[in-house]
This record gives structure tokens, C-alpha cells and sequence, in this order.
């Protein structure tokens, strides 16, 4: 993942938040994932795709997305779907809350620097 | 074979068949959904595919992470499974010693996470956050038990001190990936937050300028 940021670690600590959150509104496959997050950050993270399917393997693993998948209506290979679960949905707004608490509180230094 | 196969292949080595199978598929439709998108948008067929491919990334680093979060091929395993049995029939409990671990574990916290996931939350191992701190002139050290952050002319900022809000003690995870000593059931790495850090800093007073 890269972004206009400098730091890694940073970055890096944002991309299951973004992952699960970009699977929000309804099911959407790799391709689709890295570009509605460049959209909607308006290209502020942009995943090295090698970074994005061993996450979203990941997230599989752990329960918090389940996969499909269906034909492509573009005549290609079979598009593999992710969708969250409930426990994903759990979690995201878990991480939620946890992105606003730390926004929160880094929020002082920022204003006053 | 084609430059993509190879690519293909590449970018899946080491994992076990039927997980390599479906993660070639994967990566197939999306290098093919992408060659379409560019040439749809007038790049000719072959840039394309060769665009579509650098986009992936280097083959041999998909394969590494993807090999991470699945099982490895047999091969790999019967090896390893073998540097474990070599392992276990060395005298463990001799050599464990329960004093050195109590002083190496004293001042750190444990956390059911897993190495991985630790990282993908953005912890660094406390080498690597004294990389990046040491240009700001701040120690990261522990002392009397307990590890702090020091800087001349402020005083010391303890991680995980009483009342702390944000900020907490390095951790070591408990999760199968976390790297140990040869021959010492002991974590190698502890793992903290910069932006904990930060709020170490903060919370001891340190004027902060971000």
C-alpha cells in the first residue's frame, strides 16, 4: 500500500480498516476493492495489488470476509466476490471506533503545532 | 508458456496445490479485468499486459505473503517438521533458564495477536523504532525493569507507567509466528506503536512539534 504519506507503519495499520470498509455497501472483487479505495481516499492509498489478495486472504482466514465466486460479465476467468460477514461487520465497526479515538486524540497536537 | 503464466507461477510458489491453484485464478481474472480496463482506455494489448503485470508487483513478494497466510508446500513442511524433531531432542529444559526469562520478559506485555497482525496494525520491533527515533535524539531503553524514552534536558517518559492512557509497555505476541531464541522458548521481538509513543511523550510533558 502507498500513499502520500511517509510513514510505513501508519499506512500499514490502516489497510484492514480500508479493506473491510471498502466491502461495506455490497460484494466486490480485487480489481474493484483497489480502485473504490483510490476513489474514495481520491488517491491518497493506493495498494500494491501484491500487498491487497494476501490481506484480503487474511481477512478470509480470520472469518471476517467470505468469499464467492462468480461469472465475469466481461467474459473473463470466473471474478473471486468478497463480502463481509457478520463478524466483519462486527469488526469493522470496532475498528471504527478505533481509527476515531486515535484521530481524537492526536488531534491537539495537530491543531497546535 | 507465456510471460503471464510465468509470472503466474511465480507469484504462487511454495504454496500447496490447491491453494496455489485458486490464487493463480484469482490473480488471472484480475490481470485480465486490467488488460481490458487499459485497453479500453486506448493502451495497446501487449503494453497492457505488461502494465497490468508491474501494477502486481514483484512475483517473488506476492509469493512470500501469500505463502504466510497459507499453508506451505509439503516439501517445505517435511523440512521444517524435521528442524523441529532436531529441536526437540536437544535437552530444552536444561538450557531454559527461568531467571534469564523473567529479567528478558520484565517490563513488556503479551498480547493473543499474532506477529502479522501486529504489523498490520503498524507495531515496529523496538530496534526498529530506536531506527527511527534515534535521529530525534531519543533513547528507547530500559532501565530498572521498565522501558523509557529519554532525551536531554527532559525527563524520562516510562511506556506503560501508571495512569497511562495511550500509551502502553512494548508487547510480545503469543501467536504461532513469533519468532524465539534457538533453543529458548522466548519471544526475539517486542513490539510497540510509534503513535503510543508519542502519547508516552505527551503524557511526560515532552513539548511535542508534529
Amino acid at each position: 500500500m502507498q500513499g502520500s504519506l511517509s510513514d510505513g507503519n501508519l499506512l500499514r495499520g490502516t489497510l484492514d480498516f480500508l479493506l473491510l470498509a471498502s466491502l461495506k455497501d455490497e460484494p466486490l472483487y480485487g480489481l474493484r476493492i483497489i480502485q473504490d479505495v483510490q476513489a474514495r481516499t481520491q488517491g491518497h492509498f493506493n495498494f500494491k495489488e501484491g500487498t491487497l489478495y494476501p490481506a484480503l486472504h487474511r481477512l478470509e482466514k480470520r472469518g471476517l470476509i467470505q468469499a464467492e465466486r462468480q461469472p465475469s460479465d466481461s467474459g473473463g476467468p470466473p471474478r473471486k466476490y468478497y463480502e463481509l460477514t457478520e463478524v466483519g461487520r462486527t469488526e469493522l465497526a470496532r475498528q471504527r471506533e478505533e481509527q476515531r479515538a486515535h484521530i481524537a486524540a492526536l488531534r491537539p497536537y495537530l491543531e497546535f503545532a | 508458456m507465456t510471460g503471464e503464466e510465468r509470472f503466474l507461477n511465480s507469484a504462487t510458489r511454495g504454496l500447496i496445490k490447491n491453494a496455489r491453484l485458486a490464487a493463480q485464478a484469482e490473480l488471472r481474472s484480475h490481470l485480465h479485468e486490467r488488460v481490458q480496463q487499459l485497453v479500453l482506455a486506448g493502451e495497446p494489448e501487449e503494453g497492457a499486459r505488461v502494465q497490468a503485470i508491474r501494477e502486481l508487483g514483484p512475483a517473488p513478494i506476492i509469493a512470500r505473503s501469500l505463502r504466510r497466510g497459507e499453508h506451505v508446500h509439503p516439501a517445505l513442511s517435511a523440512l521444517a517438521l524435521t528442524g523441529l524433531a532436531a529441536l526437540l531432542l536437544l535437552p530444552l529444559p536444561t538450557l531454559f533458564s527461568a531467571q534469564f526469562a523473567e529479567q528478558w520478559l520484565a517490563g513488556v506485555g503479551a498480547t493473543t495477536a499474532t506477529v502479522a497482525e501486529l504489523r498490520a496494525y503498524g507495531a515496529v520491533t523496538l530496534p526498529e523504532a530506536r531506527r527511527q527515533l534515534r535521529p530525534l535524539e531519543i533513547g528507547l531503553i530500559r532501565k530498572d525493569g521498565r522501558y523509557v524514552l529519554t532525551h536531554a534536558g527532559l525527563p524520562n517518559a516510562e511506556l506503560g507507567g501508571q495512569g497511562a492512557g495511550f500509551c502502553s509497555s512494548p508487547t510480545y505476541s503469543q501467536g504461532q509466528d513469533t519468532p524465539t531464541f534457538p533453543l529458548l522458548p522466548l519471544p526475539r521481538h517486542f513490539y510497540i506503536s510509534m503513535p503510543e509513543l508519542l502519547s508516552c511523550a505527551a503524557e511526560s510533558g515532552w513539548p511535542l512539534d508534529i
